[in-house]
């Protein structure tokens, strides 16, 4: 019980810790998308700075330009009074914003314009555009002809510009601005997304891209950004606004600083978050982490309950299989006669006091019971041989009866019987090896011990054969066919020339059912005393179905005579038998019974007969 | 008796009908004033904030914001069946020049980019009419039902305002330069009223008769105050 209340609390702290690993699986992983979350609110913020810390380069750079002398002239002649400067004027200024710009390298503009103070269009990188433009309603020119030096962002011609202007004065007064405009593209995209590891940028003016950077293997792509782009965009105020476009994928978008934001131009950062599996969560373990592990409780405490189960598990099961183990090899050595019930609890007594029941009824296999009834008859008839002990029943001491001695003296010939098969087809054994032919089995071997000579006082005198009456054709069935059979046979027709065992007790025979008191009293034992032939011939054909329960008895008796540890040498079923008969037909006359039923029970250490008329 | 003053009375009528109909082959200009405060120009400054940087530049003092009346617009009603005389409008610098628009109800005003670069006008609130990319040199034309008036701007430049107004009786519409000076040319002489239109208000106005052969010169127009945003 304590073992499986063990289990239970295994059972529970297992899944108690999988609920814990795959809570914090949980817990890990929105951990992550929140550390994703505020990454990209990270990066949004280092984008802008750094958008605003490159306007201001190029706000810088635009300088140069704004402090030529040919450019503040060129605007001065055109602002005012002054009017629009001639052509050739035009364009040489146009050359020479030209030559400014490229050397501005990296912060080489794609468009350049020179305004004058009523923000017309003097000169651009175009020598050849000399149309009358103007940008005086541009809030960004507007600024810088007012003196501010200005950054923006226009939409200009389906383009996105990046745009910076600076006044021009020239004479203590304004005469002018040069505004600087870059395209936003692949470049930006590229610059920005350096500031940004694992993340990627792209740049959008509505529904197109127009300009992308892929932050490597590890960010999301383009496409995965460009299919989130509606919704990055609708969340794009929200300060807070990173959305999920994709498995372990977020975006933040946010509207470009700048006119161009009213027109939809913005930018997108994209970042993949990563894995949190079960193996996962010891993913961001630090050593110090692992060192600050209570180690005595982490290993002594799982430690302490292996134990506390492993005694648990002696304690209710491997104590009793040992203690089964080995009373059960006592018991197979005939060393005990039960299993010790005492010793065990629970299951295994149970086990134990109905395995001694079994015992004790002597319980076999009932398929292995023919053979076995077989195997112990050949043994008894082989030891029986070898054996001065002519067993219980002690027919050497007992006058015989004429049907024995006609049995006895049927010559060799009656071997051929039904019942009697050559030598020759007998298994090799102690006693079919000392018999070389025919003659030698239905003669005793002469020069044995156990054998009895043909001169002996106890010699039964040999009759003739025909003086031996005939032998009434058995109705009983046949059995089933042995390879020891014959011998069996053969060495049962001879047996009765043995000489009993000296330590046979010479009472034994009568002893067998000697425990069959009385009439009055069926349920007392039942002693059998010499049952004539003549009943056993008469009973045979009216008995044959208790053929099957005379066996049983049979093969109970020799059980519990060797279960006892006493010796069944020459104990036949044939001799059984006839004292069966002999004590059937008794007890049938003095009860007025029907039929009689033998049990087989231990007394005074040895096997007795119990037997009980049957009234119909 | 009766019938003979009818007559009459309906010859005069038509007579004076033709007078104005045809009256162009005399038409006289118009030239007035306007007094008020001048809008000042679309500016970051009362939005959000829309750059980076914007920074003095540490030389010389910054420049004050004139203003214009760029979002002024003078235009004459009165009983003519003529085109509208002088209404023509569009993009120029980068801004509707002027930002407040006529129309005549039923009609169609045109809106021409005068820029180098492309617009997309919006209309707000005017049913069927989609914003288009209109490149430069190209013209715009809105339909103008009855009502309004209604917002005007560009899809892709935030600073672009304006208003267009829907006018069952719009004679002819004149710019006012930052000076506060409009003219009207080639209107024929009669009786008409001078408004002046400030975004979505009419800020002035003033009954007229515009006689042949000889210059209107109307008295300054104080605009009302504006509560245009």
């Amino acid at each position: 019980m304590l073992s499986r209340l063990w289990y239970v609390v295994l059972a529970l702290t297992v899944g108690g810790a999988l609920a814990g690993a795959f809570l914090n699986k949980s817990a890990a992983s929105r951990e992550a998308e929140f550390q994703l979350e505020e990454q990209l609110r990270r990066d949004r913020i280092e984008a802008e700075l750094w958008m605003r810390l490159d306007a201001r380069l190029r706000l810088d750079a635009l300088a140069s330009i704004a402090v030529e002398p040919e450019v503040r002239q060129t605007l001065r002649s055109s602002s005012g009074r002054f009017g629009t400067p001639p052509g050739a004027t035009r364009r040489r200024l146009s050359q020479k914003l030209n030559t400014l710009n490229s050397k501005l390298e990296e912060g080489k503009g794609d468009m350049v314009f020179a305004v004058d103070a009523e923000g017309e269009v003097v000169a651009t990188l175009d020598k050849n555009a000399m149309g009358a433009e103007r940008l005086d309603k541009m809030p960004l020119v507007r600024d810088a002809l007012r003196g501010f030096m200005r950054d923006d962002v226009w939409v200009y011609n389906g383009e996105v510009f990046r745009m910076a202007a600076r006044p021009v004065f020239d004479g203590g007064r304004y005469v002018g601005a040069v505004v600087h405009g870059m395209a936003v593209g692949d470049d930006l995209a590229r610059r920005l997304g350096s500031k940004l590891p694992n993340a990627s940028v792209v740049f959008f003016f509505r529904d197109r891209l127009i300009g992308t950077h892929v932050g490597g293997a590890a960010a999301p792509s383009s496409a995965e950004l460009k299919s989130g782009l509606g919704q990055a965009q609708n969340q794009a105020d929200d300060v807070s606004g990173s959305v999920e476009i994709g498995e372990r994928t977020r975006a933040i978008a946010s509207p470009i600083r700048g006119e161009a934001a009213h027109a939809q131009v913005g930018y997108i950062i994209g970042r993949k978050g990563s894995t949190v599996g079960l193996g996962g969560l010891f993913a961001n373990t630090f050593k110090e982490d692992v060192a600050s592990l209570p180690w005595l409780v982490v290993i002594g405490v799982p430690l302490l309950l292996l134990l506390l189960g492993l005694f648990l598990l002696y304690l209710e099961h491997d104590k009793a299989v040992a203690i089964l183990r080995k009373t059960s090899e006592s018991l197979a050595k005939n060393q005990l006669g039960s299993l010790p019930e005492g010793e065990l609890r629970r299951h295994y007594r149970k086990i134990a006091e109905n395995f001694n029941v079994a015992l004790r009824a002597g319980v076999g296999f009932k398929e292995d019971m023919a053979e076995r009834a077989s195997v112990d008859l050949d043994h008894l008839l082989d030891t029986t041989r070898d054996s001065t002990d002519s067993g219980y029943f002690g027919f050497g001491e007992e006058a015989p009866t004429a049907k024995q001695v006609a049995l006895d003296d049927e010559p060799a010939q009656n071997t051929a019987s039904p019942h009697m098969t050559p030598i020759k087809a007998a298994p090799a054994g102690p006693s079919t090896a000392a018999l070389p032919d025919q003659a030698a089995v239905t003669a005793p071997p002469k020069g044995t011990p156990t054998a009895r000579p043909d001169t002996s006082p106890t010699a039964r005198p040999k009759r003739s054969a025909s003086s031996r009456p005939k032998r009434a054709p058995s109705s009983w069935p046949a059995r089933a066919p042995s390879s020891r059979q014959p011998a069996a046979a053969t060495v049962r027709n001879s047996e009765e020339h043995f000489t009993p065992a000296p330590d046979d007790p010479p009472t034994r025979p009568n002893a067998i059912l000697d425990d069959y008191a009385g009439y009055d009293d069926p349920e007392e034992n039942t002693q059998v005393k010499h049952v004539p032939q003549s009943l056993l011939e008469a009973s045979a054909p009216a008995v044959q179905g208790e053929e099957v329960h005379f066996r049983e008895v049979f093969e109970q008796f020799v059980a519990t005579q060797k279960d006892c540890g006493a010796p069944v040498n020459g104990l036949t079923f044939d001799k059984f038998v006839r004292k069966l008969h002999a004590a059937r037909e008794q007890v049938m006359k003095r009860h007025d019974a029907a039929s009689v039923r033998f049990t087989v029970y231990v007394k005074e250490g040895r096997a007795a007969l119990k037997a009980s008329p049957v009234k119909q | 008796m009766l019938r003979f003053r009818n007559w009459m009375m309906l010859g005069a009528g038509c007579a004076a009908a033709l007078l104005v109909a045809f009256g162009g082959a005399s038409a006289e200009s118009v030239e007035g004033s306007v007094q008020g405060s001048k809008s000042k120009q679309a500016s970051s400054d009362s939005s959000k904030q829309d750059y980076y940087w914007k920074v003095w530049n540490g030389a010389l003092p910054e420049q004050r914001d004139k203003g214009d009346h760029s979002d002024v617009l003078a235009v004459l009603t009165g009983k003519f069946t003529g085109p509208p005389i002088g209404c023509k409008f569009g993009f120029r610098g980068g801004g509707l020049d002027p930002s407040t628009v006529a129309a005549r109800s039923g009609t169609t005003v045109r809106i021409e980019n005068r820029d180098a670069f492309t617009h997309e006008l919006s209309v707000e609130g005017l049913a069927g009419f989609t914003p288009l990319e209109s490149g430069p040199g190209k013209v715009r034309a809105i339909p103008v039902p009855a009502g309004g008036p209604w917002a005007l701007g560009d899809r892709i430049y935030g600073h672009v305002d304006g208003h267009l107004h829907s006018m069952r009786e719009l004679v002819a519409c004149a710019t006012v330069t930052p000076a506060g000076r409009f003219r009207f040319d080639k209107v024929p002489p009669g009786p008409y009223s001078l408004r002046i239109l400030r975004g979505s208000e009419q800020v002035a106005i003033r009954r007229v008769t515009v006689p042949a052969s000889k210059t209107l010169k109307v008295d300054p127009l104080t605009m009302s105050t504006s509560r245009r945003k």
